[in-house]
């Protein structure tokens, strides 16, 4: 059988394991990535949704300037 | 609310759906760093040498553990799929996907460190007519298909159906390949558990489970992340379609890889 010198086999041995390490590291490096990349979409829904929700607040703020010193009701918002 | 950068936890609102952290999933992680921290302290300070293989044997404690965790990931991706077929449930292809996946991915580093270990100890990176050795090769290359696979299968419906067939085929077929690999005669591979000989002795079988469970924690903790990932790009398409009601699901999660859809 062959046999490997015993540095060799520290070096076989600490190869093995480095190998593990950085597939792992790497692996959560990947998911990492990935995680931001969702939060992202997500804060960009957010934002698209903040967006949506503003425009027809400011509908109604024209609406309520423009009615001032009237006797309008005033317009409530129904968002 | 204003969006802030990258944090684990997003929460948006009544009910926090797109909680990134996952049920229990940082007590998991830490057990699987703690386990795996006194398993590898155990392998380089505590274990004697053994006698026959000397240091180089400490390679054992890593590329055992991780063949038996892929080769049970896979068996288990076949269940999710027989429990998919039978339940219609989009969740269980989901989690065969996420097994599978994670299996093939620990397939990797045993091909690597088995290889590490058949050259510091035959002199050879890789041996054709070893029985365990090859088996090992085939169940794995035969999993490097399930992702074409599920590629070539546009409808979502169906790609999930077949993928499942495949999962409970492959599945079914790698404790069927171990046992066949069991009954042969061994050329240079060592059998350690259950021989007549009297397999490990007690420190070395304490070391080799410590390790075990590191190992199987691991997978479980990168299983449970890619669920939380799947789950949330889900909770992301679907409040996308609602949003824009156009009926597109958004990028996020890809087009193979099945995501959990909110309901």
């Amino acid at each position: 059988m062959f046999d490997a010198t015993p540095s060799d086999a520290v070096g076989y041995v600490f190869s093995a394991y480095l190998f593990f390490l950085l597939m792992v590291l790497v692996y959560i490096s990947i998911l990492g990535a990935k995680f931001q990349r969702i939060n992202r979409e997500l804060g960009e829904l957010i934002e698209e949704l903040e967006a949506e929700n503003a425009e027809p607040d400011a509908v109604v703020e024209a609406g309520v300037a423009v009615d001032s010193g009237s006797n309008a009701p005033r317009k409530e918002s129904s968002v | 609310m204003p969006y802030s950068t990258f944090s684990w936890k997003t929460e948006t609102g009544p009910g926090s759906r797109f909680n990134m952290t996952g049920r229990g999933l940082k007590t998991l992680s830490i057990a699987t760093v703690l386990f795996l921290m006194a398993g590898f302290a155990l392998v380089f300070l505590w274990v004697p040498m053994d006698a026959d293989q000397g240091f180089k044997q400490k390679i054992f404690y890593l590329h055992v553990p991780l063949a038996i965790v892929a080769l049970l990931g896979f068996i288990a991706g076949g269940v999710e799929g027989y429990r998919h077929l039978r339940t219609g449930d989009r969740r269980h292809d989901a989690n065969s996907y996420v097994f599978i996946h994670i299996s093939v991915t620990f397939g990797v580093a045993v091909l690597v460190t088995g290889a590490i270990w058949a050259k510091a100890s035959w002199g050879y990176w890789w041996v054709w007519d070893e029985p365990t050795l090859v088996s090992f090769l085939i169940v794995f290359l035969l999993y490097c298909t399930y992702y074409p696979f599920r590629y070539a299968i546009e409808d979502r419906d169906r790609q999930a159906r077949y993928a499942s067939v495949f999962a409970i085929t492959a599945g079914a077929f790698v404790p069927l390949n171990f046992m066949a690999v069991r009954m042969a005669e061994s050329v240079i591979h060592p059998r350690v558990f259950a021989t007549s000989e009297g397999g490990l002795p007690d420190s070395m079988l304490l070391t080799f489970l410590v390790c075990f469970v590191g190992i199987g924690l691991l997978w479980i903790t990168l299983v449970k992340t890619e669920m939380v990932g799947k789950k949330v790009s889900g909770q992301v398409s679907y409040l996308r379609r609602r949003l824009h009601d156009d009926g597109s699901g958004g990028s996020v999660g890809g087009r193979i890889a099945p995501s959990v859809e909110a309901k």
